[in-house]
């Protein structure tokens, strides 16, 4: 293995392509926590939304209309998971287990029932989403290995981050979201329809996970593979309880886990086994809470 | 004469309280997919038909069906003790992977004679699924990473380390298949038995009846212990737990070992009745584990509950395998099946009902005085 620029910069784009899924699945999760709502059928959610993604374009072969129909499947996966946890008093663990249950039981069975096979579905005449080419920096060499290959939504994400960091802390809405998170009967004693917000907000947080689902099948390969989330929903989780829901950290520990996961297909080229490769972000999961509760531990003793 | 009406009316409301709920769940998730099945163009009745017989038809689908529910007990257990004690620890899984690993080198490598081969086989699925427990634990403990986090993690963490050996390290290397990614077949002295012997399609083995003794103990320790008191307890309120002078501490490790080591032993079950060997993502793909939790789910963690339901929902399986095999419909529909089944479990629709109606009584009565 030799390491130049090239190579590095091309590690930098596989870890900026890893992120946005995270990225925009953690925003979601971020918003939940904020609500109180602990959703853990994002992993669920997600591949869901990244089945239809890639079957309506399959059927469909209009890109907008697959991201749309991803984006509703998104917040209606995470209606149902809001509604049954806020209306139905739920308990949160369950419900979540049970969609994603569900979710792995419908993607193989429709999987099996219209492609007929259990594994991996693509098709070579089949366009993913539309690459974003940078008007200058596609004439810098090295830049434009960076920045090559990424989609619209992969930029996007990190304009939502920004865009949920404003809504969260600079509107009225957003005021009384985290209301609800802190103290949800003074919320509700301010005239604040706790459950209809808690409802809503999550309903609408879910079209993001719509969002990463469609970046994953129809992303930087247009296939779906069964169970093509390996666990991102359960990361983004993590990544989300590192950030404390804040959108803009989010970006930080997303970038982490981004970084991590790259590294397991980065060193593939090497003599390291594949399947120790693969267990890479989810060990740096773990220690990347460890380390966190350690050091937010020590900051409060000091304190 | 209204006092006695009353008690019949309590009783009455506790048995649909306790029965009604997965009753409910199960005929309703039966009808959404009766609507799958009839958009699959095939008939409703013949498919669920072939499912009921497939499942629980005769000695043969019985016995396989039985022979399935093997590790979903142990792995039901494994969430019974760990649930009721208050830690939702989904590591089930994984503990059940690398206990089945354990269980199949220790059957393949270990030269001594059959039964303390097994013994030993066994030995080392329980204390290999739980230490993979008490890793979690010391997570959790010394670290505060929440269980969901690190089980969840540790469960892919431990598919992919298994993956690895069976394909580097341990690999059968009498394999004729190239892609057969396993260990060594277990001789058959190491292997546990089958309960009728003689008939190779009677796959029934004796850690169905192992798993059997594993509930009654379950259920005693929890139901007629004092540990079972002081774990629940735990759960129920972990602060009146502390007060009362509760090691919280030790509990976590006792109650995680407990776990671990069900879930271990499931594993061990599979590898030493069932497949001889340890196949590549055998219980990834299966997922005895999640089924097992479903079963736990839906018996309230009760571990006599858990062993019927996860008899019920192995028997969705062999049956879901029958149907995919007369018709067009594949297994996985007893997936979606599962999944909506523990979502009206979690919901409550009765007692909600129950009590609203309770509120407005009350509501009533306030209004009027």
């Amino acid at each position: 293995m030799n390491i130049s620029i090239d190579y590095l910069a091309s590690v930098f784009n596989s870890t900026l392509r890893h992120i946005a899924p995270i990225l925009l699945v953690a925003l979601c999760a971020g918003v939940c926590s904020k609500v109180k709502v602990f959703n853990i059928a994002l992993e669920g959610t997600l591949l869901t939304s990244a089945f239809f993604a890639f079957l309506t374009q399959y059927f469909v072969r209009n890109i907008a209309v697959a991201v749309l129909v991803a984006v509703l499947v998104g917040m209606l996966m995470t209606f149902i998971m809001s509604f049954c946890i806020v209306k139905l008093k739920g308990q949160s663990m369950i419900v979540g287990m049970a969609l994603n249950t569900f979710a792995l039981g419908l993607t193989t069975f429709l999987l099996s029932v219209i492609f007929h096979t259990k594994g991996t579905v693509t098709d070579p005449t089949l366009r993913g989403l539309p690459k974003v080419v940078l008007p200058i920096i596609k004439d810098i060499p090295v830049v434009s290995t960076m920045f090559s290959s990424l989609t619209l939504i992969d930029y996007g994400a990190f304009v939502l981050a920004i865009i949920m960091y404003i809504i969260m802390y600079k509107t009225v809405i957003g005021f009384r979201l985290r209301a609800i998170g802190i103290n949800d009967h003074a919320a509700s004693s301010l005239g604040i329809n706790v459950q209809k917000y808690q409802i809503l907000s999550t309903t609408l947080a879910g079209g993001m996970i719509g969002l990463a689902g469609c970046l994953l099948s129809l992303g930087s390969v247009t296939a779906f593979i069964q169970n093509i989330t390996s666990a991102r929903g359960y990361v983004a989780l993590a990544a989300n309880n590192l950030c404390q829901g804040h959108p803009l950290g989010a970006i930080l520990s997303s970038a982490l886990f981004g970084f991590t996961t790259s590294l397991s297909y980065v060193l593939q080229n090497t003599a390291a086994k594949q399947q120790l490769l693969n267990c890479i972000p989810y060990i740096a999961t773990i220690a990347a809470m460890a380390i966190y509760n350690v050091i937010a531990r020590r900051r409060t003793k000091v304190l | 004469m209204n006092e006695n009406k009353r008690d019949w009316r309590k009783a009455l409301i506790s048995i649909v309280d306790a029965l009604g709920q997965p009753v409910v769940a199960v005929g309703i998730s039966l009808l959404l997919s009766a609507i799958v099945i009839m958009i699959c163009g095939e008939n409703v009745l013949t498919a669920y038909g072939t499912m009921v017989r497939g499942a629980f038809g005769n000695g043969f689908y019985l016995s396989s069906t039985l022979s399935r529910a093997t590790p979903i007990i142990m792995g039901g257990l494994a969430v019974c003790i760990a649930w009721r004690s208050g830690y939702e620890a989904m590591g089930g899984e994984g503990q059940m992977i690398f206990g089945a690993l354990s269980a199949a080198l220790v059957a393949y490598y270990l030269p001594i004679p059959g039964i303390p081969r097994i013994l030993l086989a066994m030995l080392a699925a329980i204390v290999v699924g739980a230490l993979y427990s008490i890793l979690s634990g010391w997570l959790f403990e010394k670290f505060e990473v929440t269980f969901i986090i690190s089980t969840l993690m540790m469960n892919y963490i431990a598919n992919n380390i298994s993956s690895f050996m069976t394909n580097f390290v341990v690999k059968d290397p009498s394999a004729l298949d190239i892609n057969s990614i396993q260990t060594g077949k277990i001789v058959a002295e190491a292997r546990i038995g089958k309960i009728v012997s003689g008939n190779p399609n009677f796959t029934l083995h004796w850690g169905f009846i192992f798993a059997l003794i594993a509930v009654v103990v379950v259920y005693i320790l929890f139901s007629k212990t004092s540990f079972g008191y002081k774990s629940r307890m735990g759960g129920l309120n972990p602060r009146f737990a502390l007060y009362g002078g509760i090691n919280a501490r030790r509990m976590l490790y006792i109650v995680l070992i407990l776990s671990g080591a069900m879930a271990g032993l499931g594993g061990a079950f599979e590898v030493l009745g069932s497949k001889y060997r340890y196949v590549d993502q055998m219980i990834f793909n299966t997922g005895y584990a999640w089924s097992g939790m479903v079963a736990a789910l839906l018996a309230n963690f009760n571990p006599i509950g858990t062993a019927f339901a996860s008899i019920l929902l192995a028997g969705l399986s062999t049956g879901g395998s029958a149907m995919q095999r007369s018709t067009s419909i594949p297994v996985e529909v007893c997936n979606m099946i599962e999944g909506i089944i523990m979502l009206l479990m979690s919901v409550r629709l009765i007692r909600i009902s129950h009590k609203s109606r309770k509120v407005r009584k009350a509501q009533k009565e306030g209004e009027q005085a």
